[in-house]
This record gives structure tokens, sequence and C-alpha cells, in this order.
């Protein structure tokens, strides 16, 4: 579905993206974390069609998406803040988006603006944050497009309004199986309905995994200092603090049950990290590690 | 599904509204000279004003809305720059023809009006300044003023979107700078005997151009920017 080689790209002198690499075959949600200005929006404008790679390419059916009409009838990319005019209101947008998408589902538009509770005649520009990302995911969900890029797509949104989101997007998923991209600075939120996660660091993709290999990976290890230090000797040491003798660390390894036994022999004690905090520890730049 | 129906619609629908406010003010603008006319009933005719304003400045103000609106809404739906480029200049020659055809009723029915001696008014077209008996020349030459408003429109926007305002601004100032220079030390009479005596030769020539500029801002914009330049450095 989606094949991307030696993808490079720079704004003027900047690089955005170096040398990434991305196979997907399979209609499955991934979901796409970065920090801010890891290149996360720069992948999907270059997924989508919106920019032109300076080198590699990106395949997405086969097709070169960029300024070719046949490829970009595969992917459509909802951004963070989508740009609606000022006199459409939500059903001026749902029939031009309509007008872009072959697999459109106007039914399914219908259900998701009553389910959204999507005021239809008002103008989208005087909507709140919450009700215009609202609007640009019923034209994400509703578009059936076999590759759909979402950027942040619970953005504003309150805890009863992203669950509905998550089911509806889980929904329409289960009755018409396509490759969604979920973009999030929150991986917590979309990690259970992801089967892979990619991280993005550094202006590339640094791991593209399944979301339960992902979630083993990162333990915390509480105890005696003594006890700890000579275990830490061999890993990567993501975060560590000392109270008086009592060390706590976050080590890059997974959490097994090869660790749980060693942790129980030294009666010290394990837990798997969070996931949102590994993912911040591993993509920590050089000076934040620093001052730690 | 014919993929370019998307970013058609988008212009038409935009293009359509812009339509309907200037529709609006030829109509009134229209309709106050034909009163103008009536009350001022003499048996001498005189030129009271021009209907073509409203259209015209669409022509070369459109572009750039374009470029800061549906540039944007084209490409965020899924469409690519070429489908908004080309389906620009489609609408444009659609509502070219829309807009010639308004213009040029109200013409022909204010010289009607005033040849049955109803009103003393005549409206000023650049028809005028041609020299020819077809009844089909002037929306003619109200096509060509239109092709070489939206040809400049375009390519300056398109030039101002891809380069960015500066360098628009140095390019507007070398050309200011060149004319000028013509002006004061070229032989400008030559040119400006060509422009009455062969004003048609010469409004088709500047149609001519202005296609060539319309070919060259589908070229430069084919890659153009998401967003509008706003750096200073040279190197594209």
């Amino acid at each position: 579905m989606i094949n991307v080689k030696d993808l490079s790209f720079s704004y003027g002198h900047t690089p955005a993206l170096t040398n990434v690499n991305l196979l997907e075959e399979e209609p499955i949600i991934v979901g796409l974390w970065g920090r801010n200005g890891a290149g996360k929006t720069t992948l999907m404008k270059l997924l989508s069609g919106q920019e032109k790679p300076d080198t590699g390419q990106i395949l997405v059916k086969n097709l070169s998406p960029y300024n070719n009409s046949d490829g970009m009838k595969y992917i459509s990319y909802l951004q963070e803040n989508h740009p609606f005019s000022e006199f459409w209101n939500v059903n001026d947008a749902l029939r031009f988006a309509s007008y872009f998408n072959e697999n459109w589902d106007q039914d399914l538009a219908e259900e998701l603006v009553e389910r959204f509770e999507l005021p239809r005649r008002k103008k989208i520009k005087s909507f709140s944050k919450g009700m215009q990302t609202m609007t640009t995911m019923v034209i994400g969900l509703a578009s059936k497009s076999p590759i759909t890029i979402m950027d942040e797509p619970t953005n504003g949104l309150d805890a009863y309004m992203r669950k509905v989101f998550y089911d509806a997007l889980l929904d329409t998923h289960e009755e018409h199986p396509r490759l969604f991209i979920l973009s999030s600075h929150h991986i917590d939120e979309i990690e259970p309905i992801c089967e892979k996660i990619a991280i993005v660091d550094k202006q590339t993709i640094t791991h593209y995994d399944e979301t339960e290999h992902m979630k083993m990976l990162g333990i915390l290890l509480t105890g005696d200092a003594s006890s700890i230090e000579p275990l830490t000797a061999r890993s990567r040491i993501l975060e560590q603090r000392k109270l008086g003798n009592q060390l706590s660390v976050m080590l890059d390894e997974p959490f097994n049950e090869e660790w749980i036994s060693t942790a129980a022999q030294m009666n010290i004690n394990i837990e798997k990290a969070p996931l949102q905090d590994y993912l911040v520890n591993i993509t920590k730049r050089n000076k934040e590690a620093k001052r730690k | 599904m014919n993929t370019f129906k998307g970013p058609f619609r988008v212009i038409f629908e935009d293009l359509r509204i812009q339509f309907y406010i200037l529709t609006g003010a030829t109509v009134v603008l229209s309709i106050v000279y034909l009163i103008i006319g009536k009350i001022l009933s003499s048996h001498d005719t005189f030129t009271i004003g021009a209907s073509f304003g409203p259209y015209y400045s669409l022509y070369i103000y459109y572009p750039f809305l374009a470029y800061t609106k549906a540039y944007k809404y084209t490409l965020s739906l899924g469409g690519t720059r070429k489908q908004f480029l080309l389906s620009t200049i489609a609408n444009i020659g659609l509502f070219l023809l829309m807009t010639t055809f308004i213009l040029n009723f109200f013409y022909y029915l204010t010289d009607y009006l005033s040849n049955q001696g109803i009103i003393s008014t005549s409206l000023i077209h650049m028809g005028d300044l041609v020299k020819g008996g077809s009844p089909l020349l002037y929306p003619w030459i109200d096509l060509l003023w239109g092709i070489i408003l939206f040809g400049i429109g375009l390519f300056v926007s398109s030039f101002w979107f891809y380069f960015g305002t500066v360098r628009t601004m140095i390019g507007a100032t070398f050309l200011l700078v060149l004319a000028i220079s013509y002006i004061a030390l070229g032989e400008i009479i030559p040119f400006i005997e060509f422009v009455n005596n062969e004003h048609l030769a010469f409004v088709h020539i500047l149609a001519g151009i202005s296609c060539l500029l319309i070919v060259l801002s589908y070229f430069i914009m084919r890659n153009g920017p998401l967003e509008r330049c706003t750096k200073l450095n040279f190197s594209i």
C-alpha cells in the first residue's frame, strides 16, 4: 500500500526528513508518534502528495502521489488545522469533500454528523476548535480512502467525543478495512487501537514495529542502589533518579521473564515503563539528556 | 469519478460568489446610467461612463484571491497543483463568456434606447477604439481584454506566490525602470501610432502575450510551494 524508500526532504537548506524508509502492505491502523519538529507533519505531507521528495521515492499503490491525480485518488490527508472557506458550513464541506473522493460514503457522513452533534448550517469558521476537528474527522472517515492520514485527530475534543471518534473509526475500519495513519503526541491515547507504531525522531523513522512489541519496551527498576547498579552496566539508561540509598532507573530493555526473575532474585521492584515515558526518553535530544 | 470535478467545483463556487457581487455592481451601475440618460434626455447623445470596471477588475484580482484561498482548499481536499491551475483557467474561461454576454447586453440595450430617442447617453466600450463593422467585434474585444487582464493577474500572482513579495517588487521595479527609460530615451511615437491606428492588432498581440503568460504561470506553479514564499534567499 505504502512504500517509502530512502526519502529525504529539506525546507531550503534545513533538512526535515533524511533517509526515511517505510513499507506497509496491510490495511491496518498505524500510530505515528514524534516530538515537535521531528518531521511528522512533513512526512504526512509527502505521503499525501502535497510536497515533492528531494530524493528517494514514495509509492502509494505503486503510484507516486505528487501532482498525480491517479495516485491522489487513494489518499486522504486531514490536517490538524484543516483549511475551510469562510463561506462553508458542514453541508458544504461534505459536498466538496465528496467531489474529491470516489469512495465517499454519504450515509456514513450523515451518521457521523449526527453522532458528533455538528450544526449543519453554521459556518465552520465560527466553530470551536473541537467542532472543526470533528468536521475534519467526518470527512476523513467518510472518504473511505484506501489510505487515510489524520494529524492529531482528537485535538480539541472532550473525553466523550474522543470516545465517539475512536468508536466510529474502529467501526468503519472493521466494516471497510483500510490503512489509517494517526499522528499524535499522546501515544497512550492511540496505542490501544493501533496495530503498529512508527516513531519519527531526528528527521527519520527510527522504529516501526507491532504495538504489542513496542509496549513491552522499557523497564523501571526501583530499589537499593547497590543492587541495581550492577544490572545497569550493560544496558542503556534512559532515566535515573536517586534519593538517598534508593535508586530508580528506566532501562531500554524489554519487559520479559528474564528481567522479572533477575529483579526478583536481587529483591528489586520491576515495572513496565509507561510507553509515553519510554518514547520521550528514547527520543531525548543530547542537550536534554545532559541536563538530566 | 472524474478527479477534475473536485478542484473545478471548488474554484467554480468561489468564483460564483465573486460573480454575484460584481454582477450586482454592474447591474446597479448600468441601471444608474440608464436613469441618468432618461433624466437628462436631450437631442445630443453623450457618453456617460463604462460598466466593464467591476468585471475587468475580477480578472486581475481573482488569481491573487485564488492563491490565498482556493489553492489551500483544493490541495487539502486531495487536489493537485496542476488540477488547481487547469480548473482556475477553465473557470475563468467560463465566467469570461458569461460576463461578456452581460456587459454587451447592457451595451446593446443602452445603444438601442439611445437610437430610439428614449435616453440620450451611451456607454464607453473598449470596442469603440477599433475600426470595424462586425456585430461580434465588441464581445470579441471584451473577451480579448478579459484574457489580457487575467493573463497579467495570473502571471504576477504566480510569480509573487512562488518567489515572494520582495523579489516580485524587485522585478516590478526593474520593469518600471525599463519602461521609463524607453519613454524618456526611446522613440515612442511609432508605438503610440501603432496602438491608435492598428488597435485590433495591438489587442490581439496583447492577448497572445497574455496566453503565453498563462502558460508560463502553469509551468511556474505546477511545482509551486504549499504556502507563499516569504524568504529573501535567492536559491530557487
